[in-house]
Formats: structure tokens, C-alpha cells, sequence
């Protein structure tokens, strides 16, 4: 089989709704896999599935047989599906998800039947759009394929399944997993002890980050930055995410006496009141959950930047450390650090929920049904639990707050196939490209902008809004300037860049500087700005505000002028990000991580402080109304020319003086 | 800071491969520890520094690239009226060293003919790490015809000096541009200097 149609093929399979429903057959044809593929969404739409499609697509969603590596899948297909399914839906049905109303649902034909389950239940959408990237981990193992015989990258059958073991064993199937564990003759093994397999699948699945990055989001590495390949990717994540102290983080939190100069600094030495300016880790934990004083900004600065300095498993350690109190301290103690730790933790799941892997959850989960139960604090780990399984169903309400919106202003073809650009208002265009970009920008996380994750190619997997919107800021600057340089006359020349100086202006009355800068770059690309006889012809007007565009964004000062109009810009607001990124840049190279071997902690209150600036503008979205049409034009621009073509071409309209 | 309006004002830009060290140079020849949020309060540069020479005073605006690197469209604008370009790659990273050419590229296309370039390899501190050799970091230089050095930003060792070879370059330049350049011979002066600092060990 070719494999170029088979990966066309499982991604306009992935495209549809139709994934799943191969997960519901018994067995799978291993011949008819061409066939399967066309048949699945009419001819068996009379079968129906005897199991929940919450449970199947939550199980085996990246699992499907025709998406992604066929071995796989067949011996997972064969050994293990009924078992599955006959095990799985006794408990799940009967348990979990006794809410979905069985006779309801089959009472719908197939397809419509696989809608339904998706409109009810939106995790198992999320999940199957979290879990896409499966298919295009496998179609890159398949496609560095060098023999059929021999694939080191490709995935093992066993590791496939043993991560089907790990979910099940998360969510608590033991009876599956025995029997899955007998059917196919794999020993589970317990994940939790060093890596998941997930994390094992991956680092199998990708030689190197470079290209894990880009398979994950789809984001291609410029050619001017080479790739670093075959470096050990765990080291270098190590070493980025835990610093290069962590002697003082083996002492038990208990163990680690009084503040002193040896393990706390203040900001104000005289002053233990005052803000901590660097400590162990092990200090910060006990401040954060300090019984006498409760201090919420500390605790969100905490959650915010904690990733540079240590990891999620090690912060959860050191937490579950706290509330285990010992047994000689006044119970009175003892209870009230217990609620902190609570509170601290219950916070942590409520706002930063993606910072949680499964083997993370999994040690919450031990948490609440060993400490927690002990202890008697029903109620709390009751809540506790509930608020896991709220985030995990992803049932959570948009942070973003709902705005009026304003109606669009469509023009009279808006369906026309010929709809261009010409057609459309210019301040239409510009609340088009800024609902685009805005979506980018509002989906920005804290950790993306911690410890410049960006800019290194070891860390750039972290950031992937901040690259996308990086991306299509140049992807936009490059199109204005091929859409000016490809133009036939010198007046339509005049009349495209007088266009977009005027949907600059929009831009800048809608306060969204990263687009204008956007536009502006494009316009000052050195193969449109060297043609001085076009730009005589453009109306003084149009050239009087591109002057003060310019003079708005320039470097000088530190870029007092910009900086002066965002300060008193109110949102909706989207600020130039490369201005934050370099902020952050000299935060983070101007200020050692560590103080005397403690964590510097003042210096994640400035880079905290930039970000908080960030998450101001994301809260308020923009009120325009999205038109698909318009946003169509806007987005995948056709092939874009270098800059060397567009120069080339410049010269052309206006060869170089002599 | 002496009166600096009366006196030379050159747009310097720092360039190179993202964590090649760029804001670290310009950090520590600023003296600007950045403990405060200085660099972010309106009204404050950091990135603007005089510079005395020969009982002149020269004043620096310098604009670096740091963390913006990825916006390859923004970049390209500001070459336009620079003066002069320090080019910095890292000698423990042979990555950023093969930016180099796409650099220097860059320059002759978007920059004005008259602007002078230095290359400056960061990072002497990690001697035992170092990839690239100082004699390879010279033959870049000179096929360039620039002026080269090697510099530690973590120690401070020969940052100064760099700014100031670029300051000289300049002057040169300037001088040049009235009788005929003699780009050899300047070139081997600047060289030889670049050698003598080193040799002479710590400094700054």
C-alpha cells in the first residue's frame, strides 16, 4: 500500500465523525481495509454498537484501525475488542455513566446516533480532537519507515496496548485490564514508577523534539533554523524545567526547620513580613500553605511560574508532604495546614488544569481516597473529586466573557465563489483578521512564555500559540506584500497599499497592535518600500498615518510611545507580542534563577507580572461577529513568494538607480 | 551621561541565532542588572549608553532582536537605518554559527551600504563546551572583511571592547568615505588588536 494514500486517507477520515464507528465492530477484516473504509458511513448504519460511545471513543479514541498503523490495530482489533467490549460495558454502563439514556439513543440510526453522542457529551469530542495527533505520530513512524522488516520507530504492538492498559487502569477497570492482560498475553506494568508510556510512546514515536513539535502542531521550523537532532531530549527537559538545584529539595518539607538565611531570603532582610524575594522550595510550599496567613496573590504567582523552577509531580510531592503533618504537632496545626494544602490544591485543578498528566491525576486520585478518606474530610475530598471529574469531562464554563456582538458588515456576494477581497469594507476586513488572531492569542497559556520556551528547540513544544501566532503575523506581513508586488498597473499598486494603510488604521482604532504591526511590516518589506515612485502616487493623507504607524511602533525609547498608548488602552485589546517576548527575554537573562541556591522568586513575580499583562487582554474578546466567508480569504494564504522573488520583482516595476 | 545631543548618535542592532546570548551582551554592557522592572517603565532605555572616546562623547541606541527573532518581517525594517551591526553566535553552538552567512546576507540586501558589521563569538566562559574554534570565527570575519571578537558576557570579558571596535569601525568608515578606502589594511589593524586583547587574558 501506498503509503502517501494512506495517510491522506486516515486524515479525511479523521475529518468526519466516522472514526469511531469501526471501534464497534467485532471483528475487523484485516483484508478489507480499503473497503471498511469506504463502506463505514452508509452500509452499516443498522448495526448497532452495544456499548457506550462515551466509554469507546474515551478508551480507544486515537485507536482507530484505519487511522493510523495498521499492525497495530489488528492485533489490538482481534485480541481484544470483544474482550473489551464485554467487560467494559458491563461496568461502565452499569457505573459510570448511567446518565446517558441507552433507549434513547438507539432508537437513532448510526450516524446521527454518533452526533448525538458528541453533542451530549463534549469530553469525548475534545478527546477525540486531543487525541488526532495519534494518528499523525503514526503516519510519521510509518513514513521514516526504511523496511518493512525492520522499523525501530515504529510503535510496538505492546507498548500500544500497554498504554490502553494505563487509561484503564486510571480509570479504575481492573477487571479490564486483567483480561485484557490474559487475552493478549502482555504483562501491565505499572506506569507510574518512572515515565508513562505516553512519554515513552512519544520519545519512540519522535527522534527528535524538532519533529515531534511540528507533528503535534503542525508548525514548520523555518529553514534558517536548523534542526538539533538526536540529542536526549528527557536530560534537556530536565534540566530546563529543574534548574540545576535540587540537593535542598530531598529534604523532607518537615525537615527543614526555621527561616534563615540558608533556606529564605525578603525583599526587605528586616522584614519577614515582607515578600519573599528567593527560598527553597520546600519554604515556599510551607509559606503557601501557611495556617496563620493566607495570601492569594502569592499563591497565584506560585501556580503561574512554578514550571521554571520545578515540575508538576515534584510540586504535587512536596504538597502531599505538607499534609501529611507530623504526628507531634498540635492536631489544631495539623488540621489547619491540611485545609491549606486543600485549598492550594483545589485551586491549582480549578485554574491550571492542563498542567496535570495521568500519572499526576492518578496520585491525586491515591490522595483523596487514602489521605483524605483517613483523615475524615469527606465533604472536602468528595468536592475535590467532583472537580476532577468536571475538568476531565470538560464540562467547564469559557473563562472568555460574552460580549454583544456587532452585525458584520456583508457584502451583496458574499456568497459568491468570486467573493475577493475588493468586494469587502476594509474596517470588515480588519475585524475579520482580528477575530483570527485574537482566537490565537486568547488560547496563549502561562507556561508558553515561561523560561523563553519559544526561542529553544528543546522547549518550543510548550509554546504553541505563542509560535502559531509568531507564524501567522509573518505569514500576513509576507501575503500584504505579495498582494502589493503582484499587482499589473502602478495605479492599482497606489490603490492596494492606500487600502491597507486604511485597514491599518482600523486596526489601530481597534486597538490591535500586533495586526497593525503586522500590516505595517508588510508594507516596509524592503521590496515594496524601495518603490519610491509608487509611493509618491499614494494620497499624502494615507503616507501622513503610515509615517505615524511607524513612529507609534518604533524601537525608540524602549518603545515609549507604544508602550504609553497600550497603557491606556482598555481591552479589547491585543498587544504587539513581540514586544512582550522581548520583555521577558531580558526578565529572564537579566535575573539569575537562583540566589544563594535559592529559587529566585522575585524574578518570577516580574516575568509573572508580564504574563498577568497578557491574560488582562485575553479575558475581553472582541464583539465582532465572525463571517466564514470573509475569514476564509483571510487565512491559508496560497503559496507565499520568498522575499528573494518579491525583490526580484520589485526591481522589475523599479530598477535600481544607477 | 555628558551633553548627548550635541554630539554622535549611532543606531547599532545586535543579530544572531536565538539564544546566542544577545540580550546578555547588550545587559552587560549597560551595567543593567535588571533586578527592578526598570526596562519596562516608560520613560527609562536601557538600551540607549554614551560612549567616550578620544575625549568624544558618542551616544549608542542600541536595538536588539532578542526574543523577537521568529518575526522575520519585522527584522528586516530595522537594518534600514542602522549604523552598525554586531553579529553574535555562539561558540558552543555550531548552529548559530552557521546563521552566520545567512546574516551577513541579510545585511548586504537589507541594510545601507554604508553600515559596519563586527562578529562577535559569546560565550568564552564555556571554553571547554567550545565547537567553534577562534580561528574559524576569524576566517568568517575576514572573508567578510569585518572585524572580529571573541567575547564572555557572563564575565563581561571583552564586551566593552567589542562596542568599541564597532564604534572604531565606524569612525574609519566615516573617515574612508572621504578618501579612498584602504579596507586592508584597517582590517588588519582591527584583527590584530582582537588578538592582543585576548592574549592579555581577563579584562573589563
Amino acid at each position: 500500500m501506498n503509503p502517501n494514500q494512506d495517510r491522506s486517507k486516515s486524515q479525511i477520515i479523521f475529518g468526519k465523525t466516522t472514526v469511531e464507528d469501526d471501534l464497534f465492530e467485532e471483528n475487523v477484516d484485516d483484508s478489507g481495509y480499503d473497503e471498511n473504509i469506504e463502506s463505514s458511513t452508509d452500509s452499516e448504519q443498522e448495526k448497532m454498537p452495544e456499548f457506550s460511545p462515551k466509554t469507546s471513543t474515551l478508551l480507544l479514541s486515537g485507536y482507530s484501525p484505519k487511522s493510523s498503523g495498521r499492525n497495530i490495530h489488528e492485533a489490538i482489533a482481534n485480541k481484544t475488542y470483544g474482550k473489551l467490549k464485554k467487560t467494559v460495558t458491563h461496568e461502565v454502563i452499569e457505573n459510570i455513566f448511567k446518565k446517558t439514556d441507552i433507549q434513547e439513543v438507539t432508537d437513532l440510526p448510526k450516524t446521527e446516533w454518533i452526533n448525538h453522542a458528541m453533542r451530549r457529551n463534549p469530553a469525548v469530542l475534545e478527546m477525540k480532537e486531543r487525541s488526532r495527533f495519534f494518528s499523525k505520530l503514526e503516519s510519521f513512524s510509518i513514513l521514516s519507515q526504511t523496511a518493512k522488516t525492520e522499523n525501530p520507530t515504529l510503535l510496538s504492538k505492546s507498548q500500544t496496548l500497554q498504554m490502553i492498559l494505563e487509561y484503564l487502569s486510571l480509570l479504575g477497570f481492573k477487571k479490564t485490564v486483567l483480561s485484557i492482560c490474559q487475552e493478549s498475553g502482555i504483562n501491565y506494568q505499572l506506569p507510574y514508577l518512572k515515565n508513562n508510556y505516553l512519554e515513552k510512546m512519544l520519545i519512540l514515536g519522535a527522534p527528535s523534539i524538532e519533529d515531534f513539535f511540528q507533528i503535534v502542531s503542525g508548525i514548520n521550523i523555518p529553514q534558517n533554523e536548523p534542526q538539533t537532532k538526536g540529542e536526549d531530549i528527557e536530560v534537556e527537559i530536565n534540566e530546563f524545567m529543574i534548574g540545576n538545584d535540587q540537593k535542598t529539595d530531598d529534604k523532607s518539607i518537615w525537615e527543614e526547620g526555621e527561616d534563615s538565611d540558608e533556606n529564605i531570603l525578603f525583599l526587605d532582610p528586616n522584614d519577614k513580613q515582607s515578600q519573599i524575594r528567593a527560598a527553597t522550595l520546600n519554604k515556599l510550599v510551607e509559606k503557601l500553605t501557611d495556617p496563620e496567613q493566607y495570601n492569594e496573590k502569592f499563591l497565584n504567582y506560585f501556580l503561574l511560574t512554578y514550571q521554571s523552577f520545578t515540575t508538576t509531580h515534584f510540586f504535587l510531592k512536596k504538597l502531599i508532604e505538607r499534609y501529611h503533618v507530623p504526628s507531634h504537632f498540635d492536631p489544631n496545626f495539623r488540621r489547619l495546614v491540611q485545609m491549606r494544602v486543600i485549598i492550594v490544591l483545589k485551586n491549582w485543578i480549578e485554574n491550571y488544569f492542563a498542567d496535570f498528566d495521568q500519572k499526576s491525576l492518578h496520585e491525586i486520585s491515591l490522595f483523596i481516597d487514602n489521605s483524605l478518606a483517613r483523615d475524615k474530610h469527606i465533604d472536602l475530598a468528595k468536592g475535590l473529586r467532583n472537580l476532577v471529574f468536571k475538568k476531565l469531562s470538560g464540562n467547564q464554563s469559557s473563562k472568555l466573557i460574552r460580549v454583544e456582538l456587532e452585525p458584520p458588515l456583508i457584502p451583496r456576494n458574499l456568497f459568491s465563489p468570486k467573493l475577493s477581497l475588493d468586494d469587502i469594507k476594509k474596517q470588515e476586513i480588519a475585524k475579520q483578521l482580528t477575530l483570527i488572531e485574537f482566537e490565537i492569542f486568547s488560547k496563549i497559556e502561562s507556561k508558553e512564555l515561561l523560561n523563553q520556551a519559544w526561542n529553544k528547540p528543546k522547549l518550543k513544544y510548550r509554546s504553541p500559540n505563542v509560535l502559531k501566532l509568531i507564524d501567522r503575523f509573518n505569514e500576513l506581513s509576507i501575503w500584504i506584500a505579495q498582494t502589493v508586488i503582484t499587482t499589473e498597473s502602478t495605479k492599482e499598486r497606489v490603490r492596494t497599499i492606500t487600502k491597507f494603510i486604511k485597514i491599518a488604521d482600523h486596526l489601530l482604532r481597534m486597538k490591535n497592535y500586533n495586526t497593525m504591526m503586522a500590516v505595517i511590516a508588510g508594507l516596509n518589506n524592503s521590496a515594496i518600500y524601495r518603490l519610491t515612485e509608487t509611493w509618491k502616487l499614494v494620497p499624502e493623507k494615507r503616507t501622513a498615518s503610515f509615517k505615524e504607524f511607524l513612529d507609534l511602533m518604533a524601537s525608540t525609547g524602549s518603545y515609549k510611545k507604544y508602550r504609553t498608548t497600550l497603557q491606556s488602552s482598555t481591552p479589547p485589546c491585543l498587544p504587539y507580542l513581540g514586544i512582550v517576548l522581548t520583555d521577558l527575554t531580558f526578565t529572564e537573562d537579566g535575573n539569575p534563577d537562583f540566589i544563594q541556591n535559592l529559587i529566585n522568586f522575585q524574578k518570577r513575580r516580574l516575568v509573572c507580572e508580564k504574563i498577568l499583562e497578557i491574560q488582562n487582554f485575553q479575558l475581553i474578546p472582541y464583539g465582532f461577529q465572525p463571517v466564514h466567508q470573509i475569514m476564509s480569504l483571510l487565512r491559508g494564504f496560497p503559496k507565499l513568494w520568498t522575499e528573494d522573488a518579491m525583490y526580484s520583482k520589485s526591481l522589475e516595476i523599479q530598477p535600481r538607480k544607477k | 551621561m555628558s551633553n548627548v545631543s550635541d554630539s554622535l548618535l549611532l543606531k547599532l542592532i545586535i543579530i544572531g541565532r536565538s539564544m546566542a546570548g544577545k540580550s546578555c551582551i547588550l545587559l552587560r554592557f549597560c551595567d543593567n542588572k535588571f533586578e527592578s522592572n526598570l526596562g519596562f517603565t516608560i520613560g527609562v532605555d536601557f538600551r540607549f549608553v554614551s560612549l567616550n572616546k578620544n575625549d568624544e562623547t558618542i551616544g549608542l541606541q542600541i536595538w536588539d532582536t532578542a526574543g523577537q527573532e521568529r518575526f522575520r518581517t519585522i527584522t528586516s525594517s530595522y537594518y534600514r537605518d542602522a549604523d552598525g551591526v554586531m553579529i553574535v553566535y555562539d561558540i558552543t553552538d555550531e548552529n548559530s554559527f552557521d546563521q552566520v552567512d545567512h546574516w551577513f546576507d541579510e545585511i548586504s540586501k537589507q541594510a545601507p551600504p554604508s553600515v559596519v558589521k563586527i562578529l562577535v563569538g559569546n560565550k568564552t566562559d564555556l571554553e571547554n563546551k567550545r565547537k567553534i574554534s577562534t580561528e574559524r570565527g576569524l576566517n568568517a570575519a575576514n572573508s567578510r572583511s569585518c572585524p572580529f571578537i571573541e567575547v564572555s558576557a557572563k564575565s563581561g570579558e571583552n564586551v566593552k571592547k567589542a562596542f568599541e571596535m564597532l564604534v572604531d569601525a565606524w569612525t574609519e568608515k566615516s573617515k574612508q568615505h572621504i578618501t579612498k578606502p584602504r579596507k586592508k589594511k584597517a582590517r588588519q589593524k582591527i584583527t590584530n588588536e582582537s588578538f592582543e586583547k585576548k592574549d592579555k587574558g581577563n579584562c573589563c
